[in-house]
């Protein structure tokens, strides 16, 4: 019985009539009254407390994806690589012939080549190979938009260098198979059956991008976005590729830009292809 | 998925650096907007605390609580972004705060600068329901996971009943269903509340 509901009437949801009638009840019945005021002082206290809860685990634990300890030791490993990698290729240098040709240079996910500057851009573009799958249809048919979202449709998946955890083994090894529909369900299943999490809404993200709802999918990756800080350079891409499935293309070519912008950023010559292309 | 510091840090610098969106983000309680403006008022904080005459130990303590109040004032509108930027706002209210710390502990009232902003903050009030909220938090916690998942939706994450349903982010899949499994979680909420006498004098 909506006119007698207290959670409506105090979240100011109950219409005219209903309110009229919910504010007799108020008047004429003392308990009534006292049960309404009970619930508000109650919410409002619960409120403040999650409120306290959250704002006590933020700043009590390091930020997720930030691990100075492993960041220093992995930056102190690659640098004596690339120092021993250095004094190998002039002692091989030293011993070659002149006229041996140096090895082209591979585009791994590994490798990071150094920031190319403004000229450089075709040549960068050059070594980016066409994505392997074509993008989702279109909510909306948008026959100009739909290549360009082919030439930028860089999901991998999995993401390189990104380990899930064995909880969703099962989602992932769908997503691999690219059974985004099968994935989804199981997905929501999961979702039921415990506490939502990052990981969970990440891929659910992934998913919907996969299945053209752009929309849903930047819903799901918005919410992440300053949760999980070491996520960013992912979920600027997915974002990217969220608001052009939407076929909003001034949303996404500030976040391509970033991204082309970003010297170090492991999506750094998809946003530069994304930029040329959508300009 | 690990990048780097820095990274992090260039996230937290960029959030302060557009006030307006650090304020929508606080409204939202998101972690990056909670650490970034922290990181912003701690140093002051603590220089305040530490020439009020308190313990180092007090200014964590007083720098959660004014996060706390700032967040929750941008929640329910008491802290409008025209007035001040969020971190001035936070600095004020921690200042607030130790007056009364300082206050209670001391007899006679020490002059603090600039206490007079936000004269609508009664720090005692907020230090009693402060007690009585973590009562309420540890009872909320004996509900069980799928009412404090509720709860924490509606209550904290301001979700609406529609958005949860669509995001499928609980096992109901009807709003009337949900808000009904909502409100028997309240109800007990509010019973072994009435039980350990936490919500006398209402």
């Amino acid at each position: 019985m909506k006119e007698f509901d207290i959670e409506a009437y105090l979240d100011g949801e109950l219409n005219q009539e209903e309110l009229a009638h919910f504010e007799q009840k108020l008047r004429r019945d003392p308990v009534f009254a006292q049960q309404v005021e009970t619930q508000r002082k109650l919410t409002e206290h619960l409120r403040t407390q999650l409120l306290r809860e959250q704002v006590s685990s933020v700043l009590s634990t390091p930020p997720a994806g930030v691990q100075p300890d492993r960041w220093k030791w992995g930056l102190g490993i690659a640098f004596a690589i690339l120092l021993g990698g250095y004094f190998f290729f002039w002692a091989q240098r030293e011993m070659a012939p002149a006229s041996v040709p140096t090895l082209p240079l591979r585009d791994t996910s590994s490798f990071q080549p150094p920031p190319p500057q403004q000229q450089q851009r075709p040549m960068a573009q050059a070594q980016l190979p066409e994505p392997r799958y074509p993008a989702p249809r279109l909510k909306e048919d948008n026959p100009k938009l739909k290549p360009v979202l082919d030439q930028l449709w860089y999901t991998e998946f999995p993401p390189p260098g990104v380990k899930f955890s064995t909880s969703v083994t099962d989602v992932t090894a769908l997503l691999a198979q690219r059974k985004f529909t099968a994935a989804l369900s199981l997905l929501n299943v999961k979702e039921s059956a415990t506490v939502s999490n990052d990981t969970l809404r990440f891929l659910k993200g992934y998913c919907l991008l996969e299945l053209g709802e752009g929309h849903n999918a930047l819903r799901y990756l918005d919410r992440l976005e300053l949760k999980q800080p070491g996520w960013q350079p992912q979920l600027q891409w997915y974002r990217g590729l969220g608001w052009l499935l939407t076929g909003d293309t001034s949303n996404a070519l500030p976040i391509f830009r970033e991204i082309a912008n970003t010297p170090d950023h492991p999506l750094l010559k998809q946003g530069q292809k994304a930029v040329d292309l959508l300009q | 998925m690990t990048y780097s510091v820095t990274r992090f840090l260039k996230a937290e610098k960029n959030l302060l650096a557009d006030k307006k969106g650090l304020y929508e983000a606080l409204g939202r309680a998101e972690p990056g907007a909670i650490r970034a403006l922290a990181n912003k008022i701690a140093y002051d904080v603590r220089q305040a605390t530490l020439r009020a005459g308190l313990a180092a130990e007090d200014a964590e303590e007083l720098l959660n609580d004014a996060v706390v109040i700032t967040i929750n004032n941008i929640r329910n509108q008491a802290f409008q972004f025209a007035e001040f930027s969020p971190a001035a706002y936070a600095n004020g209210v921690a200042r607030k705060l130790i007056a009364n710390r300082v206050r209670t502990k001391k007899p006679v009232q020490q002059d603090l600068e600039e206490v007079s902003l936000h004269s609508e903050l009664n720090p005692e009030a907020y230090l009693n329901n402060k007690e009585l909220e973590g009562i309420i938090g540890k009872l909320l916690h004996n509900l069980g996971e799928n009412c404090q998942q509720l709860l924490r939706l509606k209550y904290f994450e301001n979700m609406r009943d529609k958005e949860i349903i669509e995001q499928a982010l609980t096992p109901y899949n009807s709003t009337t269903s949900l808000k009904s499994k909502r409100n028997q979680c309240l109800n007990k909420l509010i019973e072994i509340a009435m039980e350990a006498k936490v919500l006398e004098g209402y």
